[in-house]
Formats: C-alpha cells, sequence, structure tokens
C-alpha cells in the first residue's frame, strides 16, 4: 500500500507520463482519409522482364458533390525490378499513403502466372496487414492487367468489388471456383505441388470469370476449361453443386432435347497396387430444367433414358479431365495428398510427382438419379376430349 | 439478496477460472508449432503434454491433505533447510520474472505485426508496464475479480474456436498423417508443448487463500483439461485449415485462421483484430496473475508488512522493464531455452519437492 | 491500495464547546436564579436577533424568565400551554418537579449540562426558569415543513407518486408505510459539531448484513467533521474509495424504491434537509435498475429494457472511442464499403478523427449541462438550438463528419437510458478516458483502458460488497434473478 501523502504525487506522475506517452503513440495515427485504400492490385511483367504493378483505389468525393453518387474509381501502374520497388514507385505519384488492408482481390498477368509467381507469394505472405483472404485471379493474355482492373464493372461500381461479390455469391460456380491467398498456398504446399486459380478476361463492357489456370510449382501449366473445372471440383472437395448439362439424344423422329442441372457427390477410394488404381464412385441428384420436343413427357422410361445419356456424359467429362491433367502429369486435386495421409509408406513407393499419377488407373462409375421434373408447372398432364 | 459472506475469500469458481487464466495465454496465440523445429501432428503433443501436470496437482493435493497446510511453500519451509529453502524460492522468483518477460516480448511482437506497425517497441511496452504496475498495486483480490469478470471473454474465444471447425475450410485431410517420427523425438518435441501448461505454477500462492471448502483437484484439473481441449482444438483446426506447411510459418496461426474465416459473416471485416484484443485482455491477466506471484515469492524471502507491498510490485515491474528495453525489438525468438526452463520450474522441481514432501513424516501445520 | 482513503482526519476547526467555554464557565453548573442565568444566555446568543426573551413574575411574586429562538417554536403553544397556566398558578413553586402539574404540555425536562442547554435550544426549545427552582426545557420545537409531494427528478411513467422530504424523522416515517414490519430497525445519529444534523439509518433486520450495518454504525459514530450540509458529503464519508469515479451509494427520493432496496439489504441512510436518501451497498447492477422495472405486468420486459441498458452502457461508453481508433488506427476493421463511405465523408473534413470526437462530446455535455438547470421550455429551445446548429450546421459547414455525428448522438442518447444520473456523470468522463487512450494508442490503447477500468471497478466495493456482485465473485443465481426475477 502506497503512503497517502504519497499518493496525489504518483498519480499526478503517472498521469504526465501517460499524457507525454499518448504523444509519441500518435505515430501510428492515420486518418482513414489520409490512406489511399487499395481495394485491387494488378501485377505482371513486361516485355523488359520488369514487374508492373496496377492499383485500383477509389476516388474519395465528399458526400454530395456528386449527383450520381457512386463511386468513381482511378487505377494507377508503376514499374520496377521487384514488385515492391514498383509498388514503392507508385507510392510517389499518390497522396496519401497506400494502405493495402481492404485488398479484396489480386489480379496476375498470364505471362507472370506462366513464368513462376514464387515471389510474389512470398511478398504477400510477408506483409501483415494485407488479409490473407484476398481472392487470386489470373488475367488472360488477351487483357492488360491494367486494362482489366480499369474495366467499369456492370452493376458493382468498383471491379475489386465486383469480384468479391461475385465469388462471395459461390452458388453460380460450377464454371470456376474461388480461390484465396491462403488457400492456394495451401493447396500448393500439398504433395503434389499443384493448385488452381480462375482465370479472367474482360471486354468492352463486362468482366467474364470463368475456368482454372492450372498452377505447378507456382507456374501456369494448363488449363481447366467449363465442365472441367466443375469436374475439378467434384474431384477435389468430392462435391459438386449446380452442375448443367445440356443433352442432344438421338431418337427415330426428333432429337430429344434436355436441360439438367445435377449435385454430385463423389466418393474417392483406392487399390494399393503398383501404380494406384482410383475408384471414383459418384453419386448425383439432379433436376430436370428443359425438355423438348413438346409431346413428350417426362415418363419414367424417357427419364432412364436421359439418366444413361447423363451418366455418360458425366463419366466422359470427368475421364477427359484427368487425362488432360495426366498429360500433363499434374495433379491438382489433393488426390495424392489422399493416399499420403492415409499411407505414406505405401504412397512413397508409388513416386508420385514423377510416375505415380501419371500412370495411375481409375475406375468411374456414375450413378445419377433425377428427383425433380420442375414441379412448377406440372407439364406432363395430358387433356381428355376436347 | 443476502450479503454473501466472506466475499475475499475465493471458491471453486475463482479456483478454476484463476487456472485457466494463468495457463491460457502464450498457447492461445501460437500453438500449434512454437518451437523452432516441430513435427506434423502438434495435437498430440498438446494432449499428451497435460498428464505430467495432472500428476503435478494429484501430488500437490496429496501433499495439502497430508501436512493439512494449503501453503505449500510454508510446509516447505518447515520441512527444509534454509540453504535449501532460499536458493529454491530465489531461483523460482527469477524463473516467473523470465516467464512474465517472456510473455510481454511476445506481446510487443504480435502488436507491432497487426495493431501498431510503426509505434517504437519501447512506447508500446511502456504503455503497458504502467498499467500492469498500477494493476498489480491493486492486490489479488481486485485481479482475481477481474479475471472471473473477463472470462466472458473467454467463453467467446472457446465458442468461436468450436464453430470454427464446422467451417468450410477445415478438412480433415490435412491432419493425418499421426505418426511419422520415432517416439524419442515425439517425446522430445513434446517438451515444448508441455510448457504451455506452465502457467499452474502460480496456484502455489493462490491456494491459500481459498475458502476452507473448495474442492482444489476438482477445479484446476478440471480448468487444465478445458486448456488442453482448447489447445488440441487450436491445434487442429489451425493444422486441418491451413496445412501443415503454411501453418508453420505463421506467426499467429489461430489470428490468421479468424482473419480468413470470419471475412464475410460479421459486421467487422476482420475478427482477427478483435480476436487480438481479447488475447491482449488474456496477456494482461496473467501479466497481473504473474507479478502478484512474483511479489508473493519476493516477500516469502524478503518479508515485509502490508505498507510496503508496493515495493516488490515495483521492483519486478521494474526489472522487467528494463530487461524488455535493453533486448533487440525484434528477436527471431529462440524458444529452446524458455522451454527447458519452464518445464524445470513449473513441473520437473515443484514435483520433486512434493515427492520429498510425500516422504517425510506426516505433521500437522494447519494455522488453527 | 490506491483510491482508498485516509483512516483519520484531526480536526482543526474550533468546536462549539470551546467556544461556550469563551463565553462562559461550562464547568459551573447552571443556576437556579433568573438574574444569575440571564446575563449569560444573553451573551451566548449574542448579536442573534431572532433570540427572544420574555420577563414576567408568577402570582407568587416569584420572577420567571423564558428565552427561545423565535421562528422554530410553536408560539402558541407556548402561550396557551405555558404561560397562561403559569400566569395561573397562586402557590410558589418549589421543585421542577411541580411543573408536572401545571404545565399542560407534552414533555419538558429539567436541564442539564451548558452544551446541552444551549443544543435543545439551537434545536427549537424553550428554557424556563422560575426563580429558585433547577430550569428546564419544555419541548415546544416545531420545523419549518413541507407537505409530502410528488418525486420532482426520479420521473417514472408507472412508479408511485410520492416523494421524500426534509425531515428524515417524517421520511422514516413514510417508510414505515411501506415496510410495516417490526424487522424495520431504525437508528438515528447527530452529524457535525456545527451543524448538528439529524441522520437516521434504516435497515430491515435478517436482510442485511450484520456486518455492514456495524461498518456503516461504526463510521457514521466517528463522523467528526464541522458541518453535514448536504448528502454527497455524507456518501463520499461512507465510500471506502472516495477518490474513485464510481458512486459507491446511490440516492433516491423514492419511497417505493426505499422499500425494494431495503428488502434487498440494504441499508437507508436519511439526512435533515434533503429530500433525498443514501442507499448503500449498492452494485454496478443496482445501478441498472429501477425500482419501476417491477412494475411490467410480463417479466420479459424486465429482461429486455435491463439489457438495453446494459447494452446501452457498453456503446455509450465506449463507442467514440471505438470509431476514433478504427478510423485513424485500424480502418481495416471496418467493412470495406463503409470504409468507403466514411472516407468519402471525411474527405473534407480538416479536424483528425480524435479532434472531431473531442470536439463534440465536449458539445455534447455543454449542450446537456446547460438545458439541465434551465426551466424546461427554455431548456428546450437550447436542445433544439443546440441539436441543429451541432447536428445540421456543423456538418454542412464541413467541420465534422456526419458520420461522426451519427455516432455521438448515438452514444448520448445510449448513455441517458441509465436510470441513475449519478452513474451517467461518471461514465461521461470514462468517454473521454477512452477516447483520449483510442486516439493515442488506437485499438490496443482502447483495450488496455477498458481492461483497467474493469479491474478498478472489480476493486471497488460499497460497504464491504464487492462492487460487481453477481458478477463477480460469480453468482449465477443471482445474475439470472437480475434479468428474469423469479415470480
Amino acid at each position: 500500500m502506497i503512503k497517502h501523502t504519497n499518493f496525489k504525487k504518483i498519480s499526478l506522475i503517472i498521469l504526465i507520463i501517460m499524457f507525454s506517452l499518448s504523444l509519441f503513440g500518435c505515430a501510428d495515427t492515420r486518418e482513414i482519409d489520409q490512406r489511399t485504400i487499395v481495394i485491387g492490385m494488378g501485377l505482371d511483367k513486361t516485355e523488359e522482364d520488369e514487374y508492373i504493378v496496377t492499383l485500383q483505389v477509389p476516388i474519395l468525393v465528399p458526400n454530395g458533390a456528386t449527383e450520381s453518387g457512386t463511386n468513381d474509381f482511378e487505377t494507377i501502374t508503376g514499374k520496377g525490378e521487384f514488385v515492391w520497388e514498383a509498388i514503392t514507385n507508385l507510392e510517389a505519384s499518390t497522396p496519401t499513403v497506400l494502405f493495402f488492408g481492404h485488398l479484396k482481390a489480386i489480379a496476375i498477368g498470364e505471362r507472370l502466372a506462366t513464368e513462376g509467381m514464387d515471389h510474389i507469394i512470398d511478398l504477400l505472405d510477408r506483409r501483415a496487414p494485407l488479409a490473407n483472404e484476398v481472392f487470386l485471379l489470373i488475367i488472360r493474355k488477351q487483357n492488360d492487367v491494367h486494362d482489366f482492373l480499369n474495366q467499369e464493372s456492370p452493376l458493382i461500381s468498383l471491379p475489386a468489388l465486383y469480384i468479391d461479390r461475385f465469388f462471395g455469391a459461390d452458388q453460380k460456380v460450377s464454371r470456376t471456383k474461388s480461390v484465396r491467398l491462403f488457400q492456394f498456398r495451401r493447396d500448393h504446399d500439398m504433395v503434389s505441388h499443384a493448385a488452381t486459380i480462375p482465370l479472367a478476361y474482360s471486354n468492352e463492357d463486362s468482366i467474364f470469370i470463368e475456368d482454372l489456370g492450372v498452377f505447378h510449382n507456382f507456374k501456369l501449366v494448363g488449363e481447366l476449361k467449363g465442365h472441367e473445372a466443375g469436374v475439378g471440383m467434384l474431384l477435389k472437395d468430392k462435391k459438386v453443386d449446380h452442375m448443367n448439362y445440356s443433352l442432344d439424344i438421338e431418337q427415330p423422329n426428333t432429337n430429344l432435347k434436355a436441360s439438367i442441372r445435377v449435385n454430385l457427390v463423389n466418393n474417392i477410394s483406392y487399390d494399393k497396387t503398383n501404380p494406384v488404381k482410383m475408384n471414383f464412385n459418384i453419386n448425383g441428384k439432379g433436376e430436370l430444367v428443359y425438355l423438348y420436343p413438346e409431346g413428350i413427357y417426362s415418363s419414367q422410361e424417357t427419364l432412364n433414358k436421359i439418366v444413361r445419356e447423363l451418366e455418360k456424359e458425366i463419366s466422359q467429362d470427368i475421364t477427359d479431365t484427368i487425362n488432360k491433367m495426366k498429360r500433363l502429369n499434374v495433379e491438382p486435386w489433393l488426390l495424392g495428398h489422399r493416399i499420403w495421409a492415409m499411407d505414406t509408406e505405401y504412397f512413397s513407393t508409388l513416386n508420385w510427382n514423377e510416375t505415380g499419377w501419371r500412370d495411375a488407373e481409375y475406375d468411374v462409375s456414375v450413378n445419377v438419379e433425377i428427383e425433380q421434373t420442375g414441379q412448377r408447372g406440372m407439364l406432363d398432364k395430358k387433356k381428355i376430349g376436347d | 439478496m443476502i450479503l454473501e459472506k466472506n466475499e475475499n475469500k475465493f471458491g471453486n469458481w475463482e479456483l478454476f477460472v484463476f487456472t485457466y487464466s494463468s495457463t491460457i495465454v502464450l498457447g492461445l496465440i501460437f500453438l500449434p508449432y512454437i518451437s523452432d523445429a516441430e513435427i506434423r501432428s502438434a495435437w498430440l503433443k498438446v494432449m499428451i503434454g497435460v498428464v505430467p501436470y495432472i500428476l503435478f496437482l494429484y501430488l500437490l493435493f496429496k501433499v495439502i491433505k497430508k501436512f493439512n497446510q494449503r501453503d505449500i511453500f510454508k510446509t516447505f519451509d518447515h520441512l527444509s533447510t534454509n540453504w535449501v529453502y532460499y536458493p529454491i524460492m530465489f531461483y523460482l522468483f527469477v524463473s516467473t520474472l523470465y516467464s512474465i518477460f517472456w510473455g510481454i516480448k511476445s506481446l510487443a511482437i504480435v502488436i507491432q505485426t497487426y495493431l501498431l506497425q510503426n509505434t517504437e517497441q519501447w512506447i508500446v511496452m511502456t504503455v503497458f508496464f504502467i498499467v500492469l504496475w498500477v494493476s498489480a498495486l491493486y492486490g489479488i483480490t481486485a485481479i482475481t475479480r477481474v479475471v472471473v469478470l473477463m472470462f466472458i471473454c473467454d467463453i467467446v474465444v472457446v465458442i468461436t474456436v468450436v464453430i470454427l471447425i464446422f467451417s468450410e475450410e477445415f478438412k480433415w485431410i490435412n491432419i493425418p498423417p499421426v505418426f511419422t517420427v520415432d517416439i524419442f523425438t515425439f517425446m522430445k518435441s513434446s517438451l515444448s508443448e508441455m510448457t504451455r501448461y506452465g502457467g499452474i505454477i502460480a496456484l502455489l500462492s493462490f491456494l491459500p487463500l481459498l475458502k476452507k471448502d473448495t474442492n482444489i483437484f476438482k477445479s484446476t484439473s478440471s480448468a487444465l483439461l478445458l486448456v488442453m481441449v482448447m489447445y488440441t482444438l487450436v491445434s487442429l483446426i489451425t493444422l486441418g485449415t491451413f496445412g501443415y506447411e503454411q501453418t508453420l510459418t505463421l506467426l499467429s496461426p489461430l489470428t490468421a485462421l479468424i482473419q480468413t474465416t470470419y471475412a464475410d459473416v460479421a459486421l467487422f471485416e476482420r475478427l482477427d483484430l478483435f480476436f487480438l484484443t481479447i488475447w491482449i485482455w488474456a496477456l494482461y491477466k496473467a501479466a497481473m496473475i504473474y507479478v502478484w506471484f512474483a511479489a508473493d515469492l519476493f516477500q516469502r524471502v524478503i518479508p515485509l508488512n502490508e505498507k510496503k507491498e508496493w515495493i516488490p510490485i515495483t521492483v519486478i515491474v521494474g526489472i522487467i522493464s528494463v530487461i524488455t528495453m535493453i533486448t533487440p525489438s525484434f528477436v527471431n525468438l529462440k524458444w529452446e531455452p524458455y522451454n527447458i526452463n519452464m518445464v524445470i520450474y513449473t513441473l520437473a522441481l515443484p514435483i520433486v519437492l512434493f515427492v520429498y514432501m510425500l516422504l517425510r513424516k506426516k505433521q500437522d501445520f494447519s494455522e488453527n | 491500495m490506491l483510491f482508498k482513503k485516509k483512516e483519520t482526519v484531526e480536526p482543526v476547526t474550533l468546536s462549539f464547546d470551546d467556544y461556550l467555554t469563551t463565553v462562559i464557565n461550562v464547568y459551573e453548573s447552571i443556576p437556579s436564579s433568573v438574574s444569575l442565568l440571564k446575563p449569560k444566555m444573553e451573551a451566548i446568543f449574542s448579536d442573534s436577533y431572532d433570540f427572544s426573551e420574555r420577563n414576567f413574575s408568577l402570582p407568587s411574586g416569584q420572577k420567571s424568565y423564558l428565552c427561545y429562538l423565535s421562528g422554530l417554536i410553536n408560539e402558541e403553544l407556548l402561550d396557551d400551554n405555558v404561560i397562561k397556566p403559569l400566569l395561573h398558578r397562586e402557590e410558589n413553586i418549589e421543585v421542577s418537579d411541580d411543573f408536572e402539574n401545571i404545565l399542560t404540555l407534552k414533555s419538558f425536562q429539567p436541564v442539564t449540562t451548558w452544551e446541552n442547554t444551549v443544543e435543545l435550544i439551537l434545536a427549537g426549545n424553550v428554557l424556563l426558569i422560575v426563580n429558585g427552582v433547577k430550569p428546564v426545557v419544555l419541548f415546544l420545537a416545531e420545523k419549518n415543513l413541507r407537505n409530502v409531494a410528488d418525486p420532482t427528478t426520479e420521473y417514472q411513467v408507472y412508479g408511485s407518486k410520492l416523494g421524500f422530504i426534509e425531515d428524515s424523522r417524517t421520511n422514516v416515517g413514510i417508510v414505515r408505510q411501506f415496510i410495516q414490519d417490526p424487522r424495520l430497525k431504525t437508528k438515528e445519529y447527530q452529524l457535525g459539531k456545527v451543524s448538528k444534523t439529524h441522520a437516521s439509518l434504516v435497515y430491515l433486520e435478517q436482510y442485511v448484513d450484520v456486518k455492514t450495518v456495524e461498518t456503516i454504525d461504526s463510521y457514521l459514530k466517528g463522523f467528526n467533521q464541522k458541518h453535514m450540509l448536504s448528502l454527497g458529503q455524507l456518501s463520499k464519508y461512507v465510500s471506502r474509495h472516495p477518490n474513485s469515479i464510481f458512486p459507491q451509494a446511490s440516492k433516491t427520493e423514492r419511497p417505493d424504491h426505499v422499500a425494494y432496496a431495503l428488502t434487498q439489504g440494504k441499508v437507508v441512510l436519511f439526512v435533515d434537509n434533503s429530500t433525498f436518501c443514501l442507499l448503500a451497498p449498492i452494485t454496478f447492477m443496482d445501478m441498472l435498475e429501477t425500482s419501476e422495472d417491477h412494475s411490467f405486468l410480463v417479466s420479459w420486459n424486465l429482461t429486455f429494457i435491463r439489457l438495453v441498458r446494459l447494452i446501452s452502457l457498453l456503446f455509450g461508453s465506449s463507442l467514440p472511442a471505438l470509431y476514433v481508433a478504427l478510423v485513424a488506427f485500424q480502418p481495416e476493421l471496418i467493412p470495406t464499403t463503409l470504409t468507403i463511405n466514411v472516407a468519402q465523408s471525411r474527405a473534407q473534413i480538416p479536424l483528425p478523427a480524435t479532434a472531431e470526437a473531442f470536439l463534440m462530446l465536449f458539445a455534447l455535455d455543454v449542450l446537456v449541462e446547460a438545458s439541465i438547470r434551465l426551466p424546461s421550455f427554455v431548456g428546450q429551445t437550447i436542445g433544439i438550438v443546440g441539436g441543429l446548429v451541432i447536428g445540421t450546421a456543423a456538418v454542412e459547414a464541413g467541420i465534422v463528419s456526419n458520420v461522426m455525428v451519427i455516432v455521438i448522438a448515438l452514444t448520448a442518447v445510449a448513455i441517458f437510458t441509465l436510470p441513475n444520473w449519478e452513474f451517467v456523470s461518471s461514465w461521461r468522463i470514462v468517454r473521454y478516458a477512452f477516447v483520449l487512450s483510442a486516439a493515442s494508442f488506437g485499438l490496443y490503447g482502447l483495450v488496455l483502458a477498458i481492461g483497467f477500468l474493469c479491474l478498478h471497478l472489480a476493486k471497488l466495493d460499497s460497504l464491504g460488497r464487492s462492487y460487481l456482485y453477481p458478477l463477480t465473485p460469480f453468482d449465477g443465481k443471482e445474475l439470472k434473478n437480475f434479468f428474469k426475477p423469479q415470480r
């Protein structure tokens, strides 16, 4: 206990120290309007082997100053021998300090991706203000990264926010798959050192995000297009929702046309042979969304026909996708990791990254069940009489 | 509402919370991979690491029963000679300072990484030390009460961690293989995980303050098991979400995890900083407990009357602040010596003492 | 440790007893003759125009003398019950016991010491002396009291409409109407060497902790200050931590609140000349409740209203600080779209967020303070002018951002949901401290400040009971009872 004659003195001293410290503490004060909020970043390489960095920043107009009230944005570009150098060069051309706390998406040029992006990943990993959950995108060669980020996106004013919303509503994406920075790193760290990043491009009036780029050892080596992206999800996450198939089944009179949306679940097992034999046992539930021609009802017989055709199609897609990756000798679906995790010793006999995957055998069995035939309109009912 | 009697004495709930809060500090933010070299299945080590500490509690309980005295240091003083008693007390005192220093150093690193990147370390630390010093002067009653009050935050963390298991990112496939190293390597690397429970040592000074009818073994061991469950969950979840290689490179896996998972769920963009605030509270609580514990040890060596209680507290905070200031501002923390010392100080030495006391003839040292 | 007050205070004043010794010889017994007593009384009450005397002779020829302080006694009673009977008395009066048969008065007593006599006269009684007989004091005091009226400060919608008045004895009587039980115990004290204020301690035996009564009893017996003129003075005296910014006793002017508090095991202190009484020991949670809460017909309303108050307390104390910390230090915490909005609203503001926050907080408190003491119609005007100026004009002039105005408005409204004004004032101070710490060290500073505040609250106790009870020491049953009382 402190003597009370000293109490006031001591509290006074503490107060003085605290106040003087609070003056020092202001070193980190940086008002929100003194920061240039970077919400999108683009990275690419020029032909001279320089890094080129594009930043997308919103223009801060005071409320009510503009009638439209929309957020305008600006892209700024800088070059440098290192990525960080390019970024610091950019700082010279912005009025306030660059602030990466709200970075939503990083767009990487295809050229850079093909050459290898290990330098970038390290930079992104080290900087603490940068969140781990930024989305990664590969911009196809047809666009400059700068142009892509400069694209007025439809519906949502800031392109980076557009990307954020696009992946946020992940229901629609069976044709691509959002990849966050940490997911890319995690998948890449697994035994087959392969991962995927969605591809994007823009034309004059909109942004397209579809297909997946396949990475091996931080280099872009291939692509998974259309259904292949969905199949990839099926193989990796063991399930995929909302795969869309349109079938054209040959029939004596008119061809039977049907569209089906299907949710698939994959059951993976393997036989411990050398080379390994994997079994993909796929079960699916589908919804019939379109059927043509008129007059052909979704009778059990028709459905069976459709299901058989669908199963064949899915099976074909899977086989094609796997074969495509086998040709590249890249396995981005953690199939090897599954084996390794369950039986490390067996895995080491496979020599997975060199020949194990390329020589692996597999067996696909697909079993789909049509659960819904579109009950909103009962289109199967027949008229009797006039 | 009838006024509670004996409010200054603590009961089962206080003991439980005290044990939990003094133990779960550094582990929460740094687990699973703390030391320089780590095996994949750190969560196993965390589970095994708790066993010796349960033994610690059991022996402690036995000693208390045998001598009918909750003040272990008093029993030890009775049973040993001065030249054994004083060096051991001095060693405990120094080790306590060491562990406080360690905790505060990690606080500095975490603050400078996540919250205040441009502020110099000595400013960040001076603020903390002043607050810590004034807080420690408030005495153990206030400290225990605030620990109980802030347990709400710990409950929030427990719930968060449990929820994280059900997140989409968590994949069981990242967790096996469970065992890829030989048993010796495993045991050796378990040492670092074991020290995560070392905070329990502060109980030795806390037990004499309890009410007579407190169930010591049950409260403390259940708190310790809760800590174990938390550590295991944290280790499993971070491993399951980030995978081994990435988790290994993260400064604070749980912080990174909360950052990634809650991104689009909450009102705030990044919940990790809120998690950090809770952790700062956890560290603040533990630091107060330890300063008080060190002051208690100090007074057992140099008895002081009640009016001079501020002297040891000032000395302790002073020493730690000086050490913190003179060590470099960012050290690549070498956990090895710290871990080894923690094992000796919180586990080996006390257990040896307990066994020694149990072997001695039964006596009654109770006050009344 | 800190914030604990000094144990003893040495009085340096000249006491009333000392004063008497300068005028008369207090060790002498009080004389029984008019000619000796009269000059002494005149000396004691010199320079007091309200000191009244009367000399008269009884029919028996004995000289008599009366003195009193006019304005404090009932003169009609004096006339009818004292002077008239005395003037009709034919026989000699020998001893003071003879007065029993003469005066038609309820009570009187022979004088004992000088101090006592003077005190009794000051209390509004009459000194009567008949030559040769020991003087007596006639109890004729009549205080200036108003009638029991509505409580004016603690407005409630459904509570009773009865308030305390300035007399502690009457107030105790009012409490007895609420709790008709012999266990309702009352003790009385005289506080202050000069002011000699009457105080009464009321508690409900078997509900209250004996230790609490003992503590407060010893505090009051040891009261050694000159004056006891306000309740606040007493409150600071019975608080263990008078330097803390949180009140450790609460005051009320509502008998229903007092009755409820008594059943909760609290003690109540009434002091003369104050329409309020002190309740102790109180806890943090008590500050969130009103006696009116129990008049809800649906118990969930009580749960809801108390949760609202608790959350308002958190918001009202920390929202500006959180705003400063987030805007100036950690904007990555705010959702991106909101960040852009906030940044846009701040784009043309010359002041940094910290200054903005301090400015607005200060303006708010000035507004509150200005309107609080004014008659209600002027108060309204100030409210409107202030609200318009601070709200709209400041934003339009580009001095503060509109987000800041929202934050401050929410803060102001939130904190006033707390029923206890004293408590609200404490939290207003805390708010400034929070903003200061957030302005210096961002979230880190705010976190440390909140942690320290919790510790401080945990340290406080009111008459030996933890301030944060039942949160800590934890009592789940009591906590549940707070939010949802049993039937």
